[in-house]
């Protein structure tokens, strides 16, 4: 969790962007990522994700 | 000055995109949107930033072991402590490059970039080239940057797709311990910072 900041998409067409969402730092596997990934399994990739970009899993292991 | 880089784009002064811009200025200026002076301290904000103040942070916590602490917990603070103003609304994370771990940075949706502390942000930082590629084949562009992680480092990359702006704490270069933090802070460079580098000393 990064903090709450104003919805951008709402910014983008000149609104308020309140209330404000929360921001996640998600992390991945690279190779989880992408197939064929050139390098070492350990190498990771994180993304700053709202939490409305977000849905639950619902047990898929993808 | 960043010659020689190979995701570097060409822009060109003639480009649509200046002259485009020039027009919108143009516009917001006859309109009263915005006044010369505005538009003149706003670029002055700009140019006063610069990878000068990333490479002062880097050094001072290179020295000081408390402050690196600060830096790492809370970098808006610590930049304060340095007279750098970070005051900026949008959140500022400093990530630590260690044995174990290089950090490096990319916003693959425009080009997000610590500008509060760092200025403008590199031509090739912005290129669609550098944007897909640095989060698809990470080591592929560090080698093409020249540094290359052993495999046993876990290449860790940040894509800053929001509100927050990253910048790398390198690694100190091994030969550098009797160095001052000024000359320290010389051997940090805006791709250091950026995490397609690492500083290097040549003494070493």
């Amino acid at each position: 969790m990064l903090g709450e900041f104003r919805n951008p998409e709402d910014l983008a067409y000149g609104l308020s962007g309140e209330p404000e969402r929360p921001l996640y730092k998600v992390g991945f596997l690279q190779a989880d990522v992408w197939d064929g990934y050139g390098g070492p399994a350990s190498d990771r990739l994180y993304a700053d994700l709202y939490e409305h970009w977000l849905e639950h899993d619902e047990g898929g292991t993808t | 000055m960043s010659h020689g880089h190979p995701l570097e784009e060409v822009q060109y002064e003639s480009s649509p995109y200046a002259a485009r811009i020039r027009a919108i200025e143009a516009l917001l200026l006859e309109k009263g949107v915005l006044t010369e002076a505005e538009v003149q301290d706003r670029i002055s904000y700009m140019e006063a930033r610069s990878p000068a103040n990333g490479a002062m942070l880097v050094a001072r916590a290179w020295v000081d072991p408390e402050f690196k602490a600060r830096l790492l917990s809370d970098p808006k603070a610590a930049a304060g402590e340095l007279g750098i103003d970070a005051s900026a609304p949008v959140g500022f994370v400093v990530v630590e490059n260690t044995p174990q771990v290089h950090n490096l940075i990319v916003c693959t949706l425009c080009s997000c970039y610590p500008r509060a502390i760092l200025g403008r942000p590199p031509d090739w930082y912005k290129s669609f080239d550098y944007r897909s590629r640095a989060v698809r084949e990470p080591r592929a562009v560090l080698r093409e940057f020249g540094f290359e992680p052993p495999e046993d480092v876990e290449v860790v990359v940040h894509d800053s797709t929001a509100d927050m702006r990253y910048m790398v704490l390198p690694m100190r270069p091994s030969g550098t311990e009797g160095m001052s933090e000024e000359e320290l802070s010389r051997l940090v460079t805006r791709d250091a910072l950026v995490g397609v580098s690492i500083p290097r000393y040549e003494g070493s």
